[in-house]
């Protein structure tokens, strides 16, 4: 079939998460054929279980439509394009908005405008897309939809006037949408006989075909057999296969030109070779430029993972490089503790992309594992002059050797009921962040701005926040560079030993808090030992906060009755296997649930 | 003819349940007679098949053997002398002060019974009353007068420790008084309540782990003080006046248990009879084979056994069989912190160490790599 390019529309499906994104895209789906209702079971763009289960999409996919317009009786081309939800991925986002000419924007009429809204509304924004707002959820009786239209408009600054009011649930008014896409998003411009130019927004590993890459032909054409050239990565290959995304596979075809969406398939090993955002060319007769906005996805939270049972690490290691496959982000370096033994050091794009990794390793790998505390990279200006990053505590220098340390900081953006503004500032203040400013988005709900060091929320701030707010307020944060910070490494000893896996960075001003608190957390959650263990926080060699764990007193079964030592070995056996699971810090034994536990501060 | 056996026989019958025992045994005695004829039946079958082993101990216990009646009790003692018993073969019986007297005990005396533990559990009438027990200070002393004079020089006392409201001057008080009658064996255990129990559910202001632990030692102190010395973590005795039933437990010896809920040891099996008078009354012979079908322990089990029971005595272990480096390194923490002692190649707890034998034989088992 032979494609009009001024009939081609590609576009993208932006929205806060719950707001109904996944919704839409299913009944779009529906109403273009695509997809019978009863194929309709599951969502059909979000294939992960865990990614049903959060409602949220991790990896973006995109789906090729056929919608005859009632209207105008012409023939169109959608090129829908999925996008990840969050801000932990706002670079794969920013990446896939680009391959389109428009959004939809699609606005829960029961909540308004959250702070992922505004988000990804800028970022479309950023590309040029031509918005179209949606307001869904309609049909629900707490549906205020003009007083949303009004606030897209305050707001956001577009025109709301026209945006189709829908319940994606029911399928009302969908058709509306259908229509609006064919209006109002622009066809792609590009220059079919210009030299090749096409950009990467997804890619996924295939273990038979090796890397897919997704991408958008902005100008020229790719065909079966053709020389390739990432640009970026700057690596060549000729294309075996090219074709287009349907809803339940790939449809391969013969040439991909200017405006189109697909996927081309060229032996490619690693993602690597095929990173989000490059611009793929012709080894002869190149583009001149790559597209702009190409960078590299730097993780920017560090933990160290560790199985619970040691003899369970060639496993963790097996399925850390299985999902890096799939997920180029992730980055992962063996390392040891000398209280967890091996591991790895993984870096994430964020916390959300850290909790994701961590629940499919535990449920798709089934392995148990123990985290160390999140960690961001500090900057460190040596004495020597030199430059020093730090992702790990273990390896923060002593105190005499740093002349300044900085700290990674994040503008953050809070969208939340009015009356839970004092709570959120509270928090916020305890967090070290300094207000920037507030706004009102309506009478009701406020939009504040706020610095926040990065290591400050990087653990449990979204939980904080979410029990503060009875889960009302939206939660947003983009990277605003490096500050001085005044930075002091925390450890923590237990019966005089240094648990390395136990230390953290933390500002000086909070350091007494945090040490009394961890150490009154380490005393209640280590079991008693038979010897009494005294717990130490300490900077450099300075102990400031002190804890005592009472030896265990009584633990004997005074009575064997009438010789029944079963029972008995029973109970021995049930003790000893529950030590087994234990980690030796130092002398002392912890359960990987307490050593857990210790790591979450936050009541 | 060079291996020992031990006979246990579990009368599980009582005239009430105490609050806090979890032991099988049921306030019923209507079946009391069809159990004593299934008891003699089972002792007989099980005679006819033990080969190559004479019989040294035999305990009865409960349940509550005393209320078995006096033709009762003689047509038990004739299937047990068709073992072969040795001739100091020790006949223990445990005894309810609420239901024995003189005449009694002449009888059990003159029967071949020759040794009495008998439930004294506390001193005061406040704590009988909380454990529900049915006898009285008085009666038991009375009881104790009784024995004496029908010929037992050989009886134990058991007490409790660790009961609601307790105070070491209530303990060291019920110490004294079981002293005072000059027992030659006693046992001492901590009230462990088991969630089936009634009391588990009532009990409200039990001493603390630390208090226990402070009434354990104090025990041990006053009983070492009137020549009782401490041979298992429980149990104290003149010298030679050890339970030699209760020692073959601990040091791997075997002994055969008959009637619901009784444990055996035999041919390198364990076996625990359900927990079901019924059951029993229908199928009271055939033990030996029961045990059969056990799976005989393998080497590791039975090193890893021989060192959890060995543990409870104060002889201890012998270390060679178990000394792996971390089993040594184990040995010498608990060594500095006085809760274990080694001399002559042995390790031996020290009371401190036995009021947490479970800790430490987990440990130590997980350091020997069993």
């Amino acid at each position: 079939m032979s494609v009009k390019q001024e009939n081609i529309r590609n576009f993208s499906i932006i929205a806060h998460i719950d707001h109904g994104k996944s919704t839409l895209a299913d009944r779009i789906l529906e109403l273009t054929g695509a997809v019978t209702k009863r194929e309709m079971t599951e969502q059909v763009l979000d294939n992960m279980e865990l990614e049903r289960e959060r409602g949220i999409t991790i990896k973006s996919r995109a789906v090729r439509l056929s919608y005859k317009s009632p209207v105008d009786g012409e023939e169109y081309i959608f090129n829908l394009i999925d996008t990840p939800g969050h801000v932990d991925f706002n670079y794969e986002v920013s990446r896939s908005l680009s391959a389109c000419e428009g959004a939809l924007l699609v606005v829960d009429s029961t909540q308004g405008i959250q702070a992922q809204t505004l988000a990804n509304a800028y970022l479309a924004v950023d590309e040029d897309l031509e918005i179209v707002p949606v307001i869904n959820k309609v049909d629900l009786p707490a549906a205020n939809p003009e007083r949303v239209r009004a606030e897209i408009e305050d707001v956001i600054g577009i025109p709301a006037d026209m945006a189709p009011c829908i319940s994606a649930k029911t399928g009302l008014n969908v058709e509306e949408v259908l229509e609006a896409v064919a209006r109002f998003v622009p066809a792609p411009k590009g220059d079919a006989n210009a030299p090749t130019k096409a950009l990467i927004f997804d890619a996924v590993y295939d273990a038979y075909r090796g890397v897919i890459v997704y991408f958008k032909v902005c100008d020229g054409k790719i065909s079966v057999g053709d020389q390739i050239r990432m640009m970026a990565s700057g690596t060549s290959f000729e294309v075996l296969e090219v074709g287009h995304m349907e809803p339940f596979g790939l449809a391969a075809c013969q040439t991909l030109s200017a405006g189109e969406v697909g996927y081309l398939t060229a032996s490619i090993k690693t993602l690597a070779d095929a990173r989000v955002g490059d611009t793929i060319t012709f080894v002869d007769n190149p583009t001149e430029e790559p597209l702009e906005g190409f960078r590299a996805a730097l993780p920017v939270v560090f933990s160290g993972i560790y199985p619970a049972d040691g003899a369970r690490y060639p496993d963790l290691r097996d399925a850390l490089e299985k999902l890096q496959l799939n997920d180029a982000a992730l980055s992962f370096e063996a390392e040891t503790s000398a209280a967890l033994g091996f591991g790895f050091r993984c870096g994430f794009l964020g916390l959300l992309h850290m909790e994701i990794i961590l629940e499919r390793l535990e449920r798709e790998f089934n392995l148990q594992l123990i985290t160390t505390a999140p960690s961001v990279i500090y900057r460190l200006e040596l004495t020597d002059g030199s430059v020093l990053e730090v992702d790990n505590p273990t390896n923060y220098p002593s105190a005499d050797r740093i002349a300044a340390a900085f700290e990674p900081i994040v503008r953050a953006s809070i969208i939340t009921p009015t009356e839970y503004v004092g709570g959120i500032m509270d928090l916020c203040q305890d967090r070290r962040g300094v207000f920037v400013d507030m706004k009102y988005h309506t009478s009701d709900r406020a939009e504040l701005h706020y610095r926040l060091p990065l290591n400050e929320i990087v653990y449990d701030f979204f939980d904080a926040l979410k029990s503060r707010t009875r889960g009302y307020a939206s939660f947003d944060y983009e990277s605003a560079g490096y500050e001085k910070s005044d930075l002091v490494k925390l450890d923590i000893l237990l019966n005089g030993d240094l648990v390395d896996a136990l230390s953290f960075i933390v500002h000086s001003e909070k350091a007494y808090a945090r040490a009394r608190r961890i150490a009154e957390k380490l005393k209640d959650n280590i079991p008693r030992q038979l010897f009494e263990v005294p717990v130490q926080a300490a900077i450099g060699g300075r102990v400031i906060a002190r804890e005592t764990v009472r030896a265990l007193r009584k633990d004997v079964l005074a009575k064997c009755y009438g010789g029944d030592i079963t029972r008995k070995k029973k109970l021995l056996e049930k003790q000893k296997e529950g030590k087994k699971k234990m980690r030796s810090l130092g002398s002392v034994e912890v359960s990987p649930e307490a050593f857990m536990a210790v790591l979450k501060l936050d009541e | 003819m060079n291996k020992t056996l031990g006979l246990y026989i579990h009368v599980p019958f009582c005239l009430s349940k105490c609050a806090y025992c979890d032991f099988y045994s049921l306030p019923d005695l209507s079946k009391k007679a069809a159990y004593t004829e299934a008891l003699c039946s089972a002792l007989r079958d099980a005679q006819s098949g033990v080969r190559e082993r004479r019989v040294n101990t035999v305990f009865f216990g409960g349940g509550t053997p005393s209320l078995l009646e006096n033709g009762e009790i003689k047509a038990v003692m004739d299937a047990l002398f068709a073992f072969d018993l040795t001739e100091d073969c020790e006949i223990s019986m445990e005894v309810n002060p609420a239901t024995a007297n003189e005449e009694k005990f002449a009888f059990l005396h003159s029967c071949g019974v020759n040794r009495i533990s008998l439930g004294m559990q506390a001193a005061s009438q406040r704590e009988l009353c909380l454990l529900s027990r049915r006898h009285t200070p008085e009666e038991l002393e009375e009881c104790v007068r009784a024995l004496k004079r029908a010929g037992f020089s050989n009886f134990s006392l058991d007490l409790m420790y660790g009961l609601p409201h307790q105070t070491m001057e209530d303990w060291e008080n019920s110490l004294q008084s079981a002293l005072a009658f000059e027992p030659a064996h006693l046992s001492l255990y901590a009230l462990t309540l088991s969630e089936r129990v009634p009391l588990y559910r009532e009990v409200q202001n039990l001493p603390s782990d630390e208090e226990c632990r402070a009434f354990y030692l104090r025990a041990v102190q006053i009983a070492e003080a009137h020549g009782l010395h401490q041979y298992e973590i429980s149990n104290f005795a003149r010298p030679s006046c050890s339970c030699r039933h209760n020692l073959r437990y601990w040091q791997g010896e075997e002994y055969l248990g008959f009637g619901p809920a009784a444990a055996s040891f035999y041919d390198g099996r364990r076996f625990t009879e359900s927990e079901s008078l019924s059951a029993f009354l229908q199928n009271p012979c055939g033990l030996l084979s029961r045990i059969e079908k056990e799976e005989q322990n393998s080497s590791e089990d039975a090193r890893a056994e021989r060192l959890m029971l060995s543990l409870r005595l104060k002889e201890g272990v012998e270390i060679a069989p178990f000394a792996t480096p971390a089993f040594l390194k184990e040995v010498q923490a608990l060594e500095s912190h006085s809760l274990a002692t080694c001399a002559d190649g042995r390790l031996a707890l020290t009371p401190e160490g036995f009021f947490v034998s479970n800790e430490i034989i987990s440990r130590l088992l997980l350091s020997a790599g069993l």
